[in-house]
């Protein structure tokens, strides 16, 4: 293998450039995670719920594009997957709503989505702060702190578009995707 | 499918224009995003990667992915791999399917796999239900689920153990993952690919639809499993024991020096004119 990622180090003594490398990992996880749920949601044809995650994915893009720049590309080292540290939990995990088992589809509010999306952000926001506290390197903390400001940032967009939901996106809409429903 | 021109190709890379159909919320599609990330690593050409699979959701995954692949039929993945893997012993082979797929109508493949040791890297996403089919009881929902009108009082019956099973058939590499942590999940499936002989990763992927009642509670379930097997079947009887089906890392892992696969004794020119034969046989 001629690209062999690097081990990083002790969390707390990361360079400049580990740290955005594991940044951008963070914020690219997210973003393709809401992309999945963008295309999937297109599939279960609730096209509202698709476009939410359109406009919530371009959100991170917009953030990992900012924390890109801090670090020219060319210097930053690859992480292999399972060393990614700032882990946070999946969107859309599988909760208990269901009351009969033919109730199967899924009428998630739209108020309710960007809840869900803003809890793995608020997680990141975490991990990224702990992060920026135990840093040992000055030039890691400098930089760790610019990133927890783009993350309070795509935060402050996220809390907007949950502002913004009308009354009728704040409750559940009816079933979308019913079994049998021709193509 | 397009070839690699790039040196290094990202997770994102690997992925077809495809997309899932998958419901929200879906186990499977953290289990993609966890071979995606571990091709990536490995730095796997697509041209030289084929992705196997049978039938149910979770079979659906050779067609989103970039490389090449084959959606067979229901249990028969395992035979087709193997075919092509004796047929193209170049190519990295990964077979991909559920656990209604994998241990019931192709329990038995699962058995002669294990035990023929050939070169594959095998991916059950086990949600312990026929999540294709709108929930019946799979070999691995528990005897008292009776969520499926087809079994009101549960299917009544112990629960196949996937990973006991795969030692006691000769597995040479086993490992436990959770779809909800495919950063953690994509390390075993790229250890199974690089692991010389049969590797079986059994992969904990709910299903958001159709096992919601008890499938939340897998991601506090799941813990790092400890206690790694005896690399022999005597360790059978204490795995089946002592493991809770949510240990997550690799349980048993054969010294790779002793693969015991088949041998292949024939020369290529041997082989291509034998694969002649068989497509004139075919007709293909
Ligand atoms: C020969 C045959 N028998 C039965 C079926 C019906 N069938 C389709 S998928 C499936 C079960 C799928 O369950 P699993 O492999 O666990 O995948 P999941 O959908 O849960 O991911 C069955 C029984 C079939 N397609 N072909
Ligand atoms: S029915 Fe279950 S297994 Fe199939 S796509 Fe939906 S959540 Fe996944
Ligand atoms: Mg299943």
């Amino acid at each position: 293998m001629s690209h062999m990622p690097t081990q990083p180090g002790a969390p707390s003594a990361m360079t400049p450039a580990e740290v955005v490398a594991q940044a951008l990992e963070l914020i690219q996880d997210s973003v393709s995670r809401y992309e999945q749920l963008q295309s999937c949601f297109n599939a279960h044809n609730n096209e509202a719920a698709a476009e939410l995650f359109g406009r919530i994915a371009a959100i991170g893009l917009a953030t990992a594009a900012a924390v890109a720049r801090l670090q020219p590309a060319e210097a930053l080292p690859r992480i292999a997957p399972w060393d990614f540290l700032w882990r946070c939990p999946d969107v859309l995990a599988p909760r208990l709503d269901q009351s009969s088992p033919e109730d199967c589809h899924h009428p998630f509010a739209i108020a309710e989505l960007i809840r869900l999306a803003l809890q793995r952000e608020h997680c990141a926001l975490t991990r990224l702060q702990d992060a920026h506290q135990q840093a040992h390197i000055a030039a890691s903390r400098a930089i760790l702190a610019r990133i927890v400001e783009q993350q309070q940032q795509q935060l402050t967009e996220l809390d907007a578009l949950l502002a913004a939901v009308t009354a009728n996106e704040a409750t559940p809409p009816d079933d979308l995707d019913p079994p049998n429903r021709p193509e | 499918m397009s070839a690699t021109t790039t040196p290094t190709l990202r997770a994102r890379d690997y992925l077809s224009d495809i997309k899932p159909i998958w419901c929200p919320g879906c186990g499977h599609f953290g289990v993609l995003s966890a071979l995606t990330k571990a091709l990536a690593y490995l730095e796997r050409p697509k041209e030289d990667t084929a992705v196997i699979s049978g039938i149910g959701c979770s079979s659906r995954l050779p067609a989103y992915l970039d490389c090449y692949g084959f959606h067979g039929l229901h249990g028969r993945a395992l035979p087709l791999a193997t075919g092509l893997k004796v047929a193209r012993p170049d190519l990295t082979v990964i077979v991909a399917g559920g656990d209604g797929d994998g241990f019931s109508i192709g329990g038995n493949h699962f058995l002669h796999a294990c035990r023929r040791n050939i070169d594959l890297c095998y991916i059950v996403m086990d949600n312990a239900v026929y999540g294709m089919t709108k929930g019946q009881a799979s070999p691995t929902t528990p005897p008292d689920w009776t969520r499926s009108p087809l079994t009101p009082n549960g299917p009544g019956i112990p629960v196949f153990r996937p990973a006991a099973i795969a030692l006691a058939a000769g597995a040479g590499f086993i490992a436990r993952g959770f779809s909800g942590d495919p950063h953690g999940l994509s390390e075993l499936i790229a250890r199974a690919i690089l692991h010389p002989g049969f590797a079986f990763v059994h992969v904990l992927s709910p299903c958001r639809t159709f096992r919601p009642d008890d499938q939340s509670d897998w991601k506090q379930g799941v813990h790092p499993f400890t206690d790694r097997a005896r690399c022999d079947a005597e360790a059978v009887p204490a795995l089946r024991v002592d493991d809770d089906g949510m240990g997550i890392g690799v349980l048993h892992e054969a010294d790779p020096k002793a693969h015991s696969g088949p041998k292949d004794t024939l020369a290529d020119a041997d082989r291509a004119a034998a694969i002649d034969r068989i497509e004139a046989e075919l007709e293909v």
